[in-house]
């Protein structure tokens, strides 16, 4: 028994100190976001500020030219409206690839998996040419020609990562887990497709499309060179565009760029809590760890 | 139905596919003597902070003086590096702004893809363009990377904003080590730095790992070497000054006078170094970080027979074809950016370095002298030296890895001053080949 005890205190040493390594740099963050910015530069650094400067994040919400509370806006629309939209397309093609036979799915399936190894700088330049060319949309033509089409829209910030190859294959991992007896047993009483994966998969799969939420919304959340390339107007950028504001090659307010950092992060710690239980069962039933 | 709305949809993506957008002219448009009427241009810049406000205010004051002719839109576009990727696929896509700030080596891809606009023609028009008084004006270093031998001596900039390569010191330290002036020489800086190690105790350089090649460029240009040959075809790293260098910086190591970190800038600014080569644009930010002792800045040291020079970094406007009346109207904003009044402000905002020799007598600018002294001496002492580099496709291959990477081997005693210099010859010779080919 006492040796089991003193098990237990060394794994939970281990574990808070594993903690305490992952906490320390938002720890860090946090403090130094209410320090000045000569303060920030210290060498060597101080951990707790002289002088606590709660202005900063005065100063990083009324700053940028929409001040940070449009650019914030901008982000929960994306993250919201990509979250859902990217796990909609994900959920469909990833039923199709895990419970539906049809000719050349494994080498469609590969085809998909083989786009995650391709760099977002690559599809940078053609995804530009795609939103500004779609046809019938923002005074273009039916050549694509003529108008801005989704460029500088919220559509055009979402669009090119609605199609995600990760989410296909993690929540294709969480679909094959679900007996083929299921849909056997539904179709004898007359449900269709769509209506089984409606009323039947997607509740058992409801970890997996939970965590499939929260990732989508971090990774939309987290873009930067894509909604910077696609927009012109201020008042539709996110929140990573305004932390650009505080800091250039020779003149970064790093204090103003952590209390912009702590303040962007908020919004994803609070899902990720909201969302942990999910999270943590669809780790363990499609066997990803992170 | 089915069928048919596949074929559709295949038509379609296949019409996407090869639509790429054609540049709206395919050359530069005639001058028109005046506008025909009143004209919105697109002007993208890369600066946040302190020098991004001063750009708006820039702005802001032409768009008054131009109220009902002319609108610019002035857009933040992210670093330069972002900026670029935006501009590459607005070249393939569609919606390039009139103006730009950019760097010359981004010129010298958008002039391969004929992208920008030919600015000779609006420079000497009799009505639009800058007259001779105007031009002498102009820091000659400053006029210098308007029209570069890779343009074939072609105007495709115009100027923005300056920053060059800067020697800072500590005033109190230097004081404490009994010496009075910064060193003017390399010789003296060796010297120097044995003086300030033995009473203080502190580096005489605080030296950024990172720069090891900007910096061991700089140092061989202050020797009269340009890093490449007059042809652009080799370097110059087997000269005999090359080698002195790194001797120098060798010889600085052994007597542990240069600290080579990642954080020499912040140990210059918590007073551990006596001496940091920096860009001038730190200048704001040390007038209001460093507080503990006082400080000077100055041009960086150079070989006794050769004339003082240092880099020239910063930015210039460029022009994107487009209508006759947006190319107009481009370069009268262009032109306005690079005047004595504007530039006055933009430097006494951004703490960058004028364009023009007569913004230094501005009230604009000597308010901020007398606000940040330093800068004062920065602009007076530094910014007639000033140059570009030698341009080449290479640079920065060369600058920022090739010459870092064989410096720092210098610098950490992995090669000698010898085996580091062929090393460096060798493989950016082969650089400049690769980059030509």
């Amino acid at each position: 028994m006492g040796r089991l005890r003193a098990g237990d205190a060394g794994r939970f040493l281990l574990l808070v100190l594993g903690a305490g390594v992952i906490a320390f740099p938002f720890v860090w963050m946090l403090l130094s976001s209410f320090k000045s910015n000569t303060e920030i530069s210290l060498s060597p650094p101080t951990f707790l500020p002289a002088t606590w400067h709660l202005d900063n994040y005065k100063t990083v919400w009324t700053s940028p030219p929409s001040t940070f509370g449009k650019y914030y806006l901008n982000s929960v629309i994306l993250a919201t409206g990509g979250a859902v939209l990217q796990t909609m397309a994900a959920v469909l093609a990833a039923y199709g690839f895990a419970q539906m036979e049809f000719p050349g799915r494994r080498f469609l399936f590969i085809a998909f998996l083989v786009t995650m190894m391709i760099p977002a700088e690559v599809t940078l330049i053609p995804n530009f040419v795609t939103i500004r060319h779609i046809p019938f949309v923002g005074g273009n033509d039916w050549t694509g020609s003529g108008g801005r089409g989704l460029y500088d829209s919220y559509v055009g910030m979402i669009l090119p990562s609605a199609g995600s190859a990760f989410a296909v294959f993690f929540l294709r991992q969480a679909f094959l887990n679900l007996p083929p007896d299921y849909w056997d047993a539904a179709r004898l009483d007359g449900c269709g497709r769509f209506r089984y994966l409606w009323l039947i998969a997607l509740p058992l799969v409801r970890p997996a499309v939970a965590t499939m939420i929260v990732f989508a919304a971090f990774q939309y959340w987290n873009q930067l060179l894509w909604p910077l390339v696609i927009t012109n107007s201020e008042s539709l950028r996110p929140v990573q565009v305004a932390i650009l504001y505080f800091q250039s090659e020779v003149d970064s307010h790093f204090n103003l760029v952590l209390a912009a950092a702590t303040l962007s992060m908020l919004p994803g710690l609070a899902l990720y809590f909201l969302a942990q239980r999910h999270f943590n069962e669809a780790l363990a039933f499609s066997g990803i760890k992170g | 139905m089915q069928r048919l709305r596949w074929c559709v949809s295949l038509v379609a993506l296949a019409l996407l596919a090869c639509g790429t957008s054609s540049p709206e002219t395919s050359s530069t448009s005639p001058i028109p003597a005046q506008l025909s009427g009143p004209v919105t241009i697109e002007y993208w810049y890369p600066y946040s902070s302190t020098v991004g406000k001063a750009v708006t205010t820039a702005v802001n004051n032409f768009n008054q003086q131009q109220a009902g002719k002319i609108k610019v839109n002035a857009v933040f576009q992210g670093t330069f590096d972002q900026q670029l990727a935006k501009i590459r696929a607005a070249a393939a896509g569609g919606g390039l702004p009139q103006v730009a700030t950019v760097r010359e080596s981004d010129i010298t891809q958008f002039d391969k893809s004929g992208l920008v606009s030919l600015l000779d023609p609006y420079v000497k028009d009799a009505k639009q363009g800058v007259n001779s008084q105007q031009l002498s004006d102009i820091y000659p270093g400053v006029l210098g990377r308007t029209k570069l031998g890779v343009w074939n001596n072609r105007t495709l900039a115009w100027p923005m904003g300056n920053t060059a390569a800067a020697w800072f010191y500590n005033i109190d330290l230097m004081n404490k080590a009994g010496i009075q002036n910064p060193p003017a020489t390399w010789d003296e800086l060796v010297a120097a730095g044995k003086t300030i190690k033995s009473t203080t105790g502190q580096p005489a350089w605080n030296f950024r790992a990172d720069q090891a090649g900007p910096w061991f460029i700089n140092a061989l240009w202050t020797y009269g070497v340009p890093w490449l040959s007059a042809d652009g075809t080799t370097t110059n790293f087997d000269n005999k000054a090359a080698l002195d260098v790194l001797r120098i910086f060798r010889q600085m190591v052994d007597d542990g006078t240069i600290a080579v970190s990642s954080t020499a800038d912040n140990d210059f600014m918590s007073g551990r170094g006596a001496m940091l080569l920096a860009s001038s644009g730190n200048i704001v930010k040390f007038s209001q970080q460093i507080t503990a002792f006082k400080w000077g800045v100055t041009i960086l040291p150079h070989h006794a027979s050769a004339k003082p020079i240092t880099e020239m970094f910063g930015s210039v406007n460029t022009m994107f074809k487009g209508t006759a009346d947006q190319q107009l109207a481009a370069w009268m904003f262009m032109k306005y950016m690079a005047s004595s009044d504007t530039q006055s402000q933009f430097s006494a905002d951004a703490g960058y370095f004028p364009s023009t020799k007569s913004s230094d007598k501005s009230t604009v600018l000597q308010n901020a002298y007398s606000q940040i002294p330093q800068f004062k001496a920065a602009v007076q002492s530094i910014a007639p030296f000033m140059q570009l580099l030698p341009q080449s496709a290479a640079l920065d291959q060369v600058r920022n890895r090739i010459a870092t990477d064989d410096v720092t081997l210098v610098l950490l005693k992995k090669l000698s001053p010898e085996d580091g210099q062929k090393k460096l010859k060798l493989e950016a010779d082969q650089a400049i080949k690769q980059a030509s080919a």
